[in-house]
C-alpha cells in the first residue's frame, strides 16, 4: 500500500505547502557564497574543461567540433551552455564561473518532489533535501560549472517520474504522460552524460534483479511485487537501449571514450560504474589534500554520518523485511531500500576494484553522490518516523545545530577553503595578469605555474588554450620547464605543502607586478635561449 | 505490450539484419578461366554486359582476357577455389564516353567479396555496393596507341591499402583518397601524388600526403609482365618469397630493384590487397615527399630521394631521408608534451654505398634547423621543398648544429640507408630544442648488441650493432666533411667530440678528440662492464677497462697497453685527405676510387700497439708500467706514468736520476717529469641571501694542489642546523685537475629557516674523502601559510563576506532542520 497524506490542519497545511523554500534558499545562498567565497576567481579542471568545450561548440556552431575539443560522454551540458552564450551575450567564463554556481538551486524541487514520493511526507522530503545539501561531494558537483548539475537534476526528476508512476496505474493517460515523460528524461541524462546515466540504469537493472532473487528465494509471487519487477526490468531494459543508440548512431564521439580503455574487461566496468577519463579530482590526495587527517574526517563528517547512519537503518531493514518477512508498508519503501542496495553494491565494487587496481588509472569514481540522493532519504524516512518520548526539545535543537555544523564544514570541503585545505582553487588577478603578460611574450614554451593545475586552469577558464601555444604547467613538468611563475599565492602554498619552489637561484627575473614574477632560466648549452 | 513490442524491437534492431548473402552460384552467360599464377590455383570469371561472350570453342584459342572488354564487363578472381572470389574489377563507361575501372573488395580483400549475379545483372553486395577503387584515365582510354596510359586518377573508398593510415576509414561511398599519376612520357608514369581528401581525425599525425617521382636520370623504367594486358595496372602476386615455400611459388615476389610490380596488387600470400605507388618505390632514381599535413604545407618524411650513381642497377647508391617539422607542425615530435614548437627542425639521414651495391657503408647525419625556402611542383600540388638534384649539396654544404657519422664495417643492407646512431634520433630533440643542458648520452654510451642485426632493441637510432662505428659532435656548426686518418686507415667525422666502435659486443674502441682539434687524437679498446639486465635489454657502452690506448698528441705517439707503455716521437699527418660526403655520380666515383686505393690498410681494433709500425721514430720513454689520467692541456699533454725497473728514458730532461715509481710527465714545447704527489683538493664554500624552500647558489671554489688529478670525483654538500649530525644535502660529479682552479655552484634548497653550518667534500672515485672548509650561514624562513596570512591574500570585505555567508548558511541549515522536526513533533502531538 501507497502511504496516504495524512489530513492536515489549513494553517499547517499552507506551511507544508512551503517546506521545499528552505533547502532552495540554502542552495541558492550556498551559491552565491561558492562565488562570493574567491569573488568568482575560482577553477577546477572540469569546469575549465568544459569552459572550451562550450567555446568549441560556440565557435563552431556544431556539436561536434571538428577542431575543437570534443566531450564524448554527451552534448546535452556544451549545447544548453551554448544556447545561454548566445542568448545572453555573457562570455564562457562568466557563465562557468560566476553563473553557473547560482544555479545549483535547480537539484532542489525535483529531490524534495522525489523524497515526497519515496517518503510520502513532505516534512520528510524537505529533511531528506536538507540532508543531501549538506553533503559535500554532491554539493560539490553540482556548485561547479560541469554537466553534473545537470545531470543530477535529470537522475532526480527521472526517480521522480518513475515512482510517481507506480501509483498512476489506475489512471492510464496519466501513467502513460508519467512514462513518457521518464524516458525523455533518461534520454536527456544520456545525452548530458551517458556513462552516468548507464550506471543510474544499471543501478535499477541492480534492484530489479534483487528483487527477483528475493522473490525466488524468500517470498512467494505477489501480484505487487511482479509489476514491480516488471517495471524495473523495462525500464533498465529499455535505457540500456537508447544508450546502445546514443553511442552507437546518434553521438559517435561516446564511442572514443572506450577505445581508450585498455579492454573490454574495463569498457564493461566503465559502463557499470561510471568510472570516466578524469585525470585528476580535487578529493583525490586525502592524506595531503587537507592540512591534517582530523580535519580531512571533519570536512568529510557529513558522509560519514550518512554513510553509517543509513547503512543501520537498511540493514535493520532488512532483517525486518527478508528475515521476519514484515514487508515494507509500500512500494516506494521497498524501491528505496532496493535502490539503496543496489547503489551500494555498485560503491562496494567500485571500492574494491580501486583498491584491488583491477581498472586503468586516472579513472574518477563518482558513485558517491549517487549514493548520497538515496541515502540520505533512507536517513531522514527514519528520522521522521522516530518518536522520541522525552527530550524532544534538546534532541531538536541538537539535530537543527548538527546541520547548522555539517553546512558549514560541507561549503567548506565543497570550496576547498584554504584555511583548510592544500588543494586550492581560487586565483588573484594578479595571477592572471601575469600568466596573460607571459603568454604574449614566449610562445611554445612550457611555463611551470605551480605544483598542480591551479593557474593552468584559472588560464585555461579565462581565455581558453594559450594565444602561443605555451604549456602553463604543474610540477610535472618542473624538469623541462626553463620559466616560472611564482606568486605570493605561491610562496603561502610552497610554505604549506613544505615543497620548494622550483626555479633555479640563478634565474633571470622577466617580469614582476609586485605580487607575481616570472623567472626564466639562463641558457646553459647553445640551444637554450 | 506497447513495452515489449519496443523491447523485441530492440532486439531484432541490434541483429545486423544485412548481413551479406553467400556469393552467387554459377551464371550461365559468364566465362570462366581456370589456371595458377605462381603455384595458386585461381579462377577467373569473365561476365559480360550488353554482348555475348565467345563461343567456349573460340574461347578455348584465345587468353581470359580477351573474352571480355574493358569498358563494360566484369572480371571476378577468385583463389584457391571459384566461389571464393577476393578482387571484382567491373568496367563501365563514364558519362564522357571514357572508361572506369572499379575495383570491390571486402575487408581490403581478405574475405570474398559477396555479390548477386543474375543473366548479365551483376550487383556488388560487399560494402553496400561501394568500390574501394576507382581508376579514371585523365583523358583517352587506357592506352595511348600501344603505350599504357599514365594520365590517371584513382579515387579510393576507405583506407589507402593495404594500411593507408592508423585510422579506419570505411568503404561507405565517400572518397577519402585521391590518387593522381602523371608522365610526360606515354609508357613511363613519371610521377604520382596521393592526398587523403576526406581526413577522419583532422587532429591525429598520420600520413595525409605522399608523392614520388622519376628523377630525370633515374635507371629506365621497368615494369612487370601484364598479367591483365588490357588494364595492365591490376595483378595477382605473391610480393615475398619465403624460405619455406613450396616449390611451385617460384615466382611472383615483389622486387623494386629487378622491376616494378604493377601497382593494384593483389597480395595472394597475405590475401590482401595494395597499392604501390606507379612510379616507384625505393629504387634507385625515386623521390618522394610523405607528410602528415596536406600542401601547401610539408613535414615528417620530407623529402626521401634515392640517388642512383650506377646505371647498371636500379639500387641507389645515396639516400637521404629527410625528417622536417616546420615552425608550428601542428604533428611536431614534441621533445616534451607541450604543443607544436616555435622553432624549425630539419635532419637528414645522408647515407651512401662504397664499392658493394647491396649494401650501405657509411652515413654521415645532420640535424638543425633550416627551412626549406624553395616550391616545389608535382602534378597539380605545390609545397616546400628541395628539388631532387639539390638535395645532396643543400645538406652538404650547410654548417649543421648535430652531426653524427656512422660506418658499417660490413655494410648494411636494405634500402633506406642506416639507421643505426644517427643525428635523427629522438633524445637528440631535447638537446636541440634546449629542453635541457644534458649533451644526449646515448652517444657516447649507445645500446651495443652482440649481434649485427638491427632489430633487436627498439631504440635502433641509438645503438651500433657489432661491426658498427660512429661518431658524433652535438655541437658541429661546420659544414659536414669526413676526413681520411692515417692513423687507423679510417674514416672519420671532421671535428668528432668522440665515438665508439662496437668490436664484439663486449669490446667498443672508444675514440676521442682530446685537443678539441678537428680531429680524433685517442684511440682506446675497453671492455664494457657487466650490466645488470632484464629480458630483451641491451648492454651500453659504458665506460670501461682500458686494455689498450694510443694517443696522437702534439707530433707525439703514446701508447699503453698489457706489455706496457712507450712514447714515441714519430711523423704522422692528421689527414691523408678530407672530403664531403659525395652528391653525384662524379663524386661518388672519386671517393670510391679515393677509397679504392686504401682498401685493406684498415688497422686492426683488437691490437693498437702493431700501428706504431707505420710510425717509426725516437723512443722517448719505455716501460712496463701502465700510463694514466691522459689529457690535453693548453699547450700540450700530460700523462702519469708507473715506471717499473728497466724504464728507459731518452731525450726527456729529469730531475737527477729517476727511480721506479709514478711520475708525472708534461709537454709543453718541452717535457717535464715530476714524481707523482697524491691529490690535495682545498676549497671554500660562499653563500649569499638564503631562503627557505627555495633554491639557493651555493658556489665552492676549489683547486687540486698534488700532482695527481681526480677523475671523477663527487663534490658533497653536506648541511646541519643547531649543530645536529650534517646530512648530505646535494652531490655533483666533477674532474678536480691538478693545477687548475675550478669552481662548483649547487642549488641547495633547505627546507627551513635559521643557522646553517655547510661544509664541503671531495669524495675521490676510491672513495677516500677529503673534507674542505666549512661556512656558517644564515637561512631566513619561508612565508607562513596560516590562516591569517591566507586572509591576507583576499580584501577584508571578501573575508568578512565568507564570514558572514557561511554563518548566514549555517543557520539557515540550521532553522530549516529547526521547523521541520518541530512539524514532525506537532504532529505526534496532534
Amino acid at each position: 500500500m501507497l502511504a496516504q497524506p495524512s489530513p492536515i490542519q489549513p494553517q499547517r497545511r499552507a506551511f507544508s505547502t512551503w517546506l521545499w523554500l528552505g533547502p532552495l534558499l540554502f542552495m541558492l545562498l550556498a551559491g552565491i557564497y561558492f562565488n562570493g567565497r574567491y569573488a568568482g576567481q575560482w577553477a577546477e579542471i572540469d569546469s575549465s574543461t568544459f569552459a572550451n568545450i562550450i567555446r568549441g561548440v560556440v565557435d563552431e556552431g556544431k556539436l561536434i567540433p571538428k577542431n575543437a575539443e570534443n566531450y564524448s560522454n554527451g552534448y546535452a551540458f556544451q549545447a544548453i551552455s551554448a544556447f545561454a552564450v548566445a542568448l545572453t551575450g555573457v562570455s564562457v567564463a562568466d557563465l562557468q564561473q560566476k553563473i553557473y554556481p547560482l544555479l545549483a538551486w535547480i537539484v532542489v524541487l525535483p529531490a524534495f518532489a522525489l523524497y515526497r514520493e519515496l517518503l510520502g511526507s513532505k516534512r520528510a522530503a524537505g529533511l531528506a533535501t536538507m540532508l543531501l545539501l549538506t553533503q559535500p561531494e554532491f554539493l560539490f558537483v553540482v556548485l561547479r560549472s560541469s554537466h553534473e548539475k545537470f545531470t543530477r537534476t535529470l537522475l532526480l526528476l527521472s526517480l521522480f517520474l518513475m515512482v510517481r508512476s507506480f501509483k498512476l496505474r489506475a489512471q492510464p493517460w496519466q501513467f502513460a504522460l508519467h512514462i513518457g515523460l521518464f524516458y525523455l528524461t533518461i534520454y536527456a541524462m544520456i545525452a548530458s552524460n551517458n556513462l552516468l546515466a548507464n550506471s543510474y540504469i544499471i543501478t535499477v537493472f541492480l534492484s530489479f534483479l534483487l528483487m527477483w532473487l528475493l522473490q525466488i528465494v524468500r517470498f512467494r509471487t505477489q501480484t505487487r511485487e511482479d509489476q514491480l519487477i516488471r517495471r524495473l526490468m523495462y525500464a533498465s531494459l529499455i535505457s540500456v537501449g537508447i544508450v546502445y543508440l546514443f553511442i552507437y548512431y546518434i553521438y559517435p564521439p561516446a564511442q572514443n571514450n572506450f577505445y581508450f580503455l585498455r579492454d573490454t574487461f574495463n569498457r564493461m566496468f566503465s559502463l557499470f560504474l561510471d568510472v570516466e577519463r578524469t585525470p585528476t579530482n580535487v578529493y583525490s590526495n586525502v592524506s595531503t589534500g587537507w592540512i591534517s587527517l582530523p580535519v580531512y574526517f571533519l570536512v568529510s563528517m557529513a558522509n560519514w554520518l550518512i554513510l553509517g547512519a543509513s547503512m543501520l537503518i537498511w540493514l535493520y531493514q532488512a532483517v525486518r523485511w527478508v528475515v521476519q518477512g514484515r514487508a515494507p508498508e509500500n512500494e516506494s519503501a521497498k524501491l528505496l531500500w532496493l535502490l539503496y542496495a543496489s547503489f551500494a553494491l555498485q560503491g562496494l565494487i567500485t571500492v574494491i576494484a580501486d583498491i584491488s587496481g583491477t581498472l586503468d588509472s586516472n579513472l574518477q569514481y563518482r558513485l558517491f553522490p549517487s549514493f548520497a540522493l538515496i541515502a540520505v532519504a533512507v536517513v531522514a524516512k527514519a528520522l521522521n518516523q522516530w518518536r522520541p518520548r522525552r527530550h524532544m526539545g534538546a534532541l531538536r535543537f541538537g539535530l537543527a545545530s548538527l546541520i547548522g555544523c555539517l553546512a558549514i564544514l560541507s561549503l567548506a570541503k565543497t570550496s576547498t577553503d584554504p584555511i583548510l585545505g592544500n588543494k586550492w582553487t581560487f586565483y588573484r588577478a594578479n595571477e592572471l595578469t601575469a600568466l596573460e603578460w607571459t603568454d604574449a611574450h614566449l610562445a611554445s614554451e612550457t611555463i611551470w605555474t605551480e605544483y598542480d593545475e591551479r593557474l593552468g586552469v584559472a588560464f585555461k577558464m579565462r581565455h581558453s588554450f594559450s594565444g602561443n601555444d605555451n604549456d602553463f604547467a604543474g610540477d610535472y613538468a618542473q624538469d623541462v620547464a626553463r620559466n616560472f611563475v611564482v606568486s605570493d599565492v605561491t610562496r603561502l602554498r610552497s610554505s604549506r605543502l613544505e615543497i620548494p619552489l622550483r626555479e633555479p637561484a640563478d634565474a633571470l627575473q622577466v617580469y614582476d607586478n609586485g605580487n607575481v614574477v616570472l623567472y626564466h632560466s639562463r641558457p646553459l648549452t647553445p640551444y637554450q635561449k | 505490450m506497447l513495452m515489449r513490442i519496443f523491447f523485441i524491437t530492440f532486439l531484432l534492431l541490434s541483429i545486423n539484419p544485412f548481413a551479406p548473402a553467400t556469393a552467387a552460384a554459377q551464371n550461365e552467360q559468364a566465362g570462366v578461366w581456370q589456371g595458377s599464377r605462381f603455384g595458386v590455383p585461381i579462377w577467373v570469371t569473365v561476365v559480360p554486359r550488353g554482348h555475348a561472350l565467345p563461343s567456349p570453342d573460340v574461347r578455348a584459342t584465345l587468353p581470359w582476357w580477351q573474352w571480355g572488354n574493358t569498358t563494360s564487363d566484369v572480371y571476378l578472381f577468385a583463389m584457391h577455389k571459384q566461389s571464393d572470389v577476393r578482387v571484382v574489377l567491373e568496367f563501365k563507361q563514364q558519362t564522357d564516353g571514357q572508361p572506369e575501372a572499379r575495383i570491390y573488395l571486402n575487408k581490403m580483400g581478405r574475405s570474398a567479396v559477396t555479390y548477386s549475379l543474375e543473366g548479365q545483372q551483376f550487383s556488388v553486395i560487399s560494402n553496400e555496393g561501394h568500390p574501394n577503387i576507382i581508376v579514371r584515365p585523365n583523358s583517352g582510354s587506357w592506352f595511348i596507341g600501344d603505350q599504357v596510359n599514365y594520365q590517371l586518377t584513382l579515387l579510393v573508398d576507405g583506407r589507402m591499402p593495404p594500411g593507408g593510415g592508423s585510422q579506419p576509414i570505411e568503404t561507405d561511398g565517400t572518397i577519402d583518397w585521391q590518387i593522381k599519376v602523371g608522365t610526360n612520357h606515354p609508357g613511363v608514369p613519371e610521377w604520382q601524388t596521393n592526398e587523403l581528401v576526406n581526413d577522419p581525425q583532422p587532429t591525429w599525425g598520420y600520413n595525409r600526403f605522399y608523392s614520388v617521382e622519376r628523377m630525370p636520370d633515374a635507371p629506365a623504367y621497368k615494369v612487370e609482365d601484364a598479367f591483365m594486358p588490357t588494364f595492365p595496372h591490376l595483378t595477382l602476386g605473391l610480393k615475398r618469397l619465403r624460405s619455406n615455400d613450396p616449390l611451385e611459388y617460384s615466382d611472383g615476389e615483389v622486387n623494386w630493384f629487378r622491376q616494378n610490380p604493377r601497382p593494384l596488387y593483389f597480395n595472394m600470400r597475405d590475401e590482401q590487397f595494395e597499392v604501390f605507388p606507379f612510379p616507384g618505390f625505393e629504387n634507385g632514381g625515386s623521390y618522394a615527399y610523405n607528410s602528415n599535413v596536406a600542401p601547401p604545407n610539408i613535414d615528417f618524411e620530407s623529402p626521401f630521394g634515392f640517388y642512383n650513381f650506377d646505371p647498371s642497377t636500379r639500387e641507389a647508391q645515396l639516400v637521404v631521408r629527410g625528417a622536417y617539422t616546420p615552425s608550428n607542425d601542428p604533428f611536431a615530435a614534441d621533445t616534451y608534451d607541450s604543443g607544436s614548437l616555435n622553432i624549425n627542425r630539419s635532419s637528414f639521414r645522408y647515407s651512401w654505398k662504397d664499392e658493394d651495391n647491396q649494401r650501405w657503408r657509411y652515413s654521415l647525419d645532420v640535424a638543425g634547423f633550416y627551412t626549406y625556402t624553395q616550391q616545389l611542383t608535382v602534378g597539380d600540388y605545390s609545397f616546400p621543398g628541395i628539388p631532387a638534384s639539390e638535395v645532396p649539396s643543400w645538406v652538404v654544404s650547410k654548417p649543421w648544429p648535430l652531426a653524427t657519422f656512422v660506418e658499417a664495417i660490413n655494410g648494411f643492407p636494405g634500402s633506406e640507408g642506416i639507421y643505426a646512431y644517427t643525428a635523427q634520433a629522438a633524445p637528440n630533440r631535447d638537446w636541440l630544442d634546449g629542453i635541457t643542458s644534458d649533451k644526449p648520452l646515448h652517444l657516447d654510451t649507445p645500446y651495443i648488441d652482440s649481434t649485427n642485426g638491427l632489430t633487436v632493441t627498439s631504440d635502433t637510432d641509438q645503438s651500433l650493432p657489432v661491426g658498427f662505428r660512429g661518431e658524433y659532435n652535438t655541437t658541429y656548426f661546420h659544414q659536414p666533411k669526413v676526413y681520411f686518418s692515417p692513423i687507423d686507415n679510417r674514416l672519420h667525422l671532421m671535428y668528432a667530440e668522440g665515438g665508439i666502435w662496437n668490436l664484439d659486443g663486449e669490446h667498443v674502441l672508444r675514440v676521442h678528440n682530446m685537443a678539441g682539434s678537428a680531429y680524433i687524437d685517442a684511440w682506446a679498446r675497453e671492455r664494457v662492464p657487466e650490466q645488470q639486465l632484464g629480458e630483451d635489454e641491451v648492454p651500453q657502452a659504458l665506460p670501461g677497462t682500458v686494455e689498450e690506448a694510443l694517443y696522437t698528441l702534439n707530433g707525439y705517439l703514446l701508447y699503453s697497453g698489457p706489455r706496457g707503455m712507450e712514447l714515441r716521437k714519430a711523423d704522422y699527418a692528421s689527414e691523408l685527405f678530407q672530403s664531403t660526403p659525395p652528391t653525384d655520380r662524379t663524386s661518388w666515383q672519386a671517393f670510391r676510387q679515393r677509397l679504392h686505393a686504401l682498401n685493406g690498410q684498415e688497422r686492426n681494433p683488437n691490437d693498437l700497439a702493431s700501428w706504431l709500425h707505420a710510425f717509426p721514430g725516437q723512443t722517448l720513454l719505455a716501460t712496463a708500467g701502465q700510463i694514466s689520467d691522459v689529457r690535453a692541456t693548453a699547450q700540450g699533454f700530460r700523462f702519469v706514468v708507473d715506471l717499473q725497473p728497466g724504464f728507459t728514458l731518452s731525450g726527456i730532461p729529469a730531475n737527477g736520476t729517476l727511480q721506479p715509481g709514478k711520475y708525472v710527465v708534461a709537454y709543453d714545447g718541452s717535457f717535464s717529469v715530476n714524481a707523482l704527489t697524491p691529490p690535495a683538493p682545498i676549497g671554500s664554500v660562499q653563500a649569499g641571501a638564503l631562503t627557505a624552500l627555495q633554491k639557493n647558489d651555493v658556489r665552492v671554489s676549489l683547486e687540486n694542489n698534488g700532482l695527481q688529478d681526480l677523475n671523477n670525483a663527487t663534490l658533497e654538500l653536506w648541511a646541519a642546523q643547531h649543530n645536529e649530525t650534517p646530512t648530505l644535502a646535494l652531490t655533483q660529479t666533477l674532474s678536480l685537475l691538478a693545477g687548475e682552479p675550478a669552481s662548483a655552484v649547487l642549488a641547495w634548497t633547505p627546507e627551513q629557516g635559521g643557522d646553517w653550518a655547510l661544509q664541503a667534500r671531495i669524495r675521490a672515485a676510491d672513495g677516500t674523502s677529503y673534507p674542505l672548509a666549512r661556512s656558517n650561514v644564515v637561512v631566513a624562513a619561508a612565508p607562513t601559510s596560516n590562516a591569517t596570512a591566507l586572509i591576507g591574500v583576499f580584501s577584508p570585505s571578501a573575508a568578512l563576506f565568507g564570514g558572514f555567508a557561511i554563518l548566514a548558511l549555517a543557520s539557515l541549515a540550521a532553522l530549516t532542520t529547526w521547523r521541520q522536526s518541530r512539524l514532525t513533533n506537532r504532529k505526534q502531538v496532534h
